[in-house]
This record gives structure tokens, sequence and C-alpha cells, in this order.
């Protein structure tokens, strides 16, 4: 039940904010059997039905790892200096 | 310390806004279903006919995540340290400087699109499942500490607007805070990038303010051909003029811009096919930025290159000396244009750090879904606004030199960033035709090499202060 009135609070708010959408476009959420057509025609036309590509785990070659710990180093190295030049304007030097 | 494994357990499920039971009946789950809505309007747009007016439609219902990141890119912090370069050094070279940046924007901003529009994942999604959990996180933590600061930046251009209008700012800043959040999460993301890029459009309005501040533009055209000479008052390798640099080169290109687009992308539905008219998105967008870091560069040029202490101005100073110089409407329209910066910049950096951490835990990470059901994709980003508006709202903060700082820190942030983006870029098995080209690579490498050297350089000459 609650669920429920979170989405038809949200919808109400989003339908307030419409007229963003500058879009001929109708813009109700009520969905007609055409509306619904055209979903699902897209959705397997665009592949919305899959899941994004599997991503599979690649591990860091040595000097791919080297190379990132380098600027770990460096980001330590300039935090460090930027708070320097940050106490030299505080104390005004 | 809470190590990585001991992140909360989540329901296991692939990019949990899809659903192949429920989509196979032709129902989808929440966000999804907002998504393939957003799809088939631009799909009815663009068969309907070819009118005027449906032509604009398409075009306004196209443009978003390029036109977002590098208006948002010209954010409160980013307008102080453009006004501080121009006081500095007036009618210089910085001015022509910015075209070069905004091609650099464009070079670095168009991988996102690619990597995005292609594997349908996110900036943060793509190092955690690719390189693992230990490389993920450090890339996350750089993240979300680059975007408190940038957002403390953010905030202090309400702040300092709030003083204009005679407005508190323990009042105006969670206000602020409440919009910028409440737009989050009470909003689809249709909805959502609409108000965004309405507010985003307040950015140009420092062009209009420049013009009619009857600049000179004998002196502009000099900063193109070099008549002027180029001269840098205490030279090319004065601690201030390398942190401006740095600051302007960070203030251009900095690590939420990569997270935000490349999510934005994912999340408003685009897919290979968009890649072009993504491009001309974010075209449109860094014209619009340069064309707004030339007009405030060569406003506060002319205008208050005079000042003490310019390239330690605070926004306060800025936002009066205009009010001086040029009139009190002209200081409300500058305090106003600081305070969308501020305000649009917010919104995109909330987001950014709402995607990237839904990413990273693999929670449902979408605009489209209701806070109810992904607390943990809209809480962090929360908290961590409320830090960077906690913290200006606390007295006797050093606004000017705050603002110069954070702009530098995000270039320190930027170069491991990249790297990462050009290793994905470069990853075949990920993006097949949409790999970089060799001169792409070059070029990025070359912006790498660019930003390492002048925070290099900046670093030296403030810790040897007598250097060179």
């Amino acid at each position: 039940m609650n669920l429920n009135n979170d989405v038809l609070a949200s919808r109400r708010v989003n339908e307030a904010f419409a007229w963003f959408a500058l879009s001929p476009v109708p813009r109700r959420h009520a969905r007609t059997p055409d509306d619904r057509s055209e979903l699902n025609a897209i959705a397997e036309v665009e592949g919305w039905r899959l899941p994004p590509p599997e991503v599979a785990r690649v591990v860091l070659r040595p000097w791919q790892q080297a190379v990132f710990w380098g600027l770990r180093v460096y980001i330590l190295v300039m935090l460090a200096i930027v708070a320097i030049g940050f106490a030299q304007f505080a104390v005004g030097k | 310390m809470t190590s990585l494994s001991e992140f909360p357990t989540l329901p296991p499920a692939e990019n949990r806004l899809f659903s192949p039971q429920s989509a196979a009946l032709g129902d989808y789950a929440e966000g999804l279903e907002q998504r393939i809505q957003d799809r088939l309007r631009i799909q009815r747009l663009r068969a309907s006919r070819r009118s005027l007016g449906n032509r604009l439609a398409l075009g306004l219902a196209l443009i978003g995540p390029g036109v977002l990141v590098m208006l948002g890119d010209n954010d409160a912090g980013g307008v102080i340290t453009y006004a501080q370069t121009g006081a500095t050094y007036g009618f210089s070279l910085f001015i022509p400087l910015m075209i070069p940046l905004g091609f650099i924007a464009y070079l670095v901003q168009e991988m996102t699109i690619r990597l995005g529009a292609v594997t349908r994942r996110g900036h943060a999604e793509m190092i955690w499942k690719r390189y693992g959990k230990f490389w993920g996180a450090f890339s996350l933590i750089d993240l979300v500490v680059a975007n408190i600061l940038t957002l403390m930046t953010e905030f202090i251009g309400v702040r300092v607007a709030s003083a204009i209008f005679h407005l508190p700012y323990l009042i105006t800043i969670p206000l602020a805070f409440a919009l910028v959040t409440g737009v989050l999460v009470f909003l689809k993301y249709f909805t959502w990038e609409r108000v965004a890029l309405f507010i985003a459009a307040f950015n140009i309005i420092f062009v209009p303010l420049a013009l009619l501040s009857h600049p000179d533009w004998g002196a502009i055209g000099r900063t193109f051909t070099g008549a002027s000479g180029w001269v840098v008052p205490g030279g090319l390798f004065s601690a201030s003029f390398l942190m401006l640099v740095s600051a302007n080169i960070g203030t251009t290109i900095a690590p939420w811009q990569l997270f935000f687009q490349q999510s934005c992308v994912v999340d408003k539905g685009l897919l290979a096919k968009d890649i072009r008219a993504s491009r001309r998105d974010l075209m449109l967008g860094v014209v619009g930025m340069v064309l707004v870091a030339i007009a405030i560069i060569a406003l506060s040029a002319q205008y208050l290159h005079s000042l003490p202490n310019a390239s330690a101005l605070d926004d306060d100073t800025v936002v009066r000396a205009i009010g001086t110089k040029l009139g009190p409407a002209a200081m409300v329209v500058f305090a106003l244009g600081l305070l969308e910066a501020g305000l649009i910049a917010a919104i995109v950096i909330t987001a950014s750090t709402a995607w990237a951490i839904g990413e990273a835990l693999d929670v449902p990470r979408s605009v489209n879904v209701s806070p109810r059901r992904s607390s943990y994709f809209y809480a962090p980003a929360v908290i961590g606004t409320a830090i960077a508006a906690g913290t200006l709202m606390l007295p006797h903060v050093p606004i000017g030199f705050l603002n110069l700082s954070v702009q530098v820190i995000a270039t320190v942030f930027m170069p491991a960033a990249m790297l990462f983006l050009l290793m994905l870029l470069n990853d075949r098995e990920l993006l097949g035709e949409h790999v970089n080209s060799p001169l792409r690579n070059a070029l990025s490498i070359g912006v790498m090499v660019l930003l390492i050297t002048c925070n290099c350089l900046y670093g030296i000459s403030t810790v040897f202060t007598n250097w060179p």
C-alpha cells in the first residue's frame, strides 16, 4: 500500500513538472493498448528485453598497476601541496 | 575499517532494472519501463511529420547529457575562477585558451558517450566490473571526495547570491539543498533532465551581460592574435599563473563529468545508434561552456583588472565589484548567474555521486526508480551534498582560496580517472568498432601529461616559493 502511495505521489510530482517536457507527446501515465504494443515493439527492436552484455573481469598487468600506484602517490603528494598552499594563504604569507 | 566485502549484501540481479520474466509478459520493472517510454517518445518524434515544431521538439528531446555536463561545468567555482583569471591577467592568453580547453573537454567527454551507449553501463560500474573492487573503490573514493569538495564551491555561489539579495544563507543554503536533492529523488529521469536543462539555460545569462557591458572588442581580438604580447606578469612559472592554469583546466574537465555523462547516457537509454546525436548534444554544450567562460573572463578583465589580490578574490568581492563598476542591475544579474551556476552544478554532481555509488553497490541505479525501492542509490548522494551544504553554513570559510584549491584538486584526480577511461576505450572486447583511434589516444595521453605537468609545476612553485 505504501509503495503504491509512493508511486502515485511520484506521478503527481512528475505530472506537475510535465510542462518541462516541451513535447507534443501525451504526458499522462495512463497507457492505451497502442502505447503498450509500441512499448513492447521498441523494447524488442532495441534489445531492452535482454540484459546488457556481460563484462568479464580482467587483471591489470604489472606495469598498469605500477602506473596506477604512481598516480596514487602523485595524488597524495599533490593534496599535501595544495594543503601547504592553502595554509600559506591562511596565514597571509 | 570497512572492507569491500563488508558492503551490504543485496539481492543478486543483473542491473536490477531488468526483469526477464516480467519483460517477456510485456510488463517491465519500474525504472526500465520509464526508460523505454523515453525511447518511445523520441521514436515518435522521429516518425512524426517533418514540421518545424516537431523538429524543434525532437532536437530538444535529444539534448541532455552533453549540454548538462558542459553547462554544469561552468559551475559557481568555475564562474569565480574565470573572474579571478580575468581580474588577475586582464585581456590575456586565457581568453583564446578557452577554445582549446573546449576541444579538450569534447575529446574527453565524447569517449564517455561511446562507452555508455555501447556497453549500457555507467563509468563506475565498468571500472568495478572490469578491473575489480579494489581499483573500483579507488576511483569511487576519488570521485566522492572530489564531488563533496566541488559541491562546497557550488554552495559558495548560493551563499554569495543570498548576501546580494539580503537573504540569510542559513535559510537559502538549506533551500538550495532541498531543491538539488528533491529533483533527484522525486522526479523521473526525463522530467529531471528537463528541469535541469531549464536551469542550465540560465548559464548563458553571462553572455548578454558581457555584451551589454560595452566590451573592448579590440582588446579581446588582440588576445587571439597575440598582438598584446601574451605577457604574463610574474612569469609563466609563477605559482599564481600555474595555479590559475591548473584551476582553469580543472574547471573544464573534472572526474565527476566522466562519471556523470556516461551514467546519464545510460539512464536516458541512449544506444550506439544515438552516438551521433549525443555528439551534437555535447558540442552544443561545449560551445555554451566556452562562450560563457570567455564572457566572464572578458567582463572581469575589463572591470576587475585593477582590484588588489585579484587571484584570490572571493565571490562576494567579485559580485560587489561588478555592481560598483556596472551598476546594481548588472550585480543582480551576475548574482543570479552565480546562483544558477551553483544550483545546476550541484544538481548534476549530486546525480553523478548517486549513479557512481549505485553502480558500485550494484543496486537499482536509475533516476526512474522510486526512493523507497533504492535508498542505497539516493542516500549516499544526499548525504554527500548535505556535508557540502553544512560546511558552507559555517562562518568564516576562506571562500576565495578554497574555490581555487578545489579546482586544482579536481585536476589532481583527473589523470587516474582518464587512465581508466582510456583503458576501457581501448578494450575491443567491450567496444568493438567503437574503440579509440590512435590519434584520439595520443591526444588523450597528451591531455594527461599536460595536467600532470601543470600540477607538478604548481607544486614546485608552491613548495619552493623563491622558484624560479
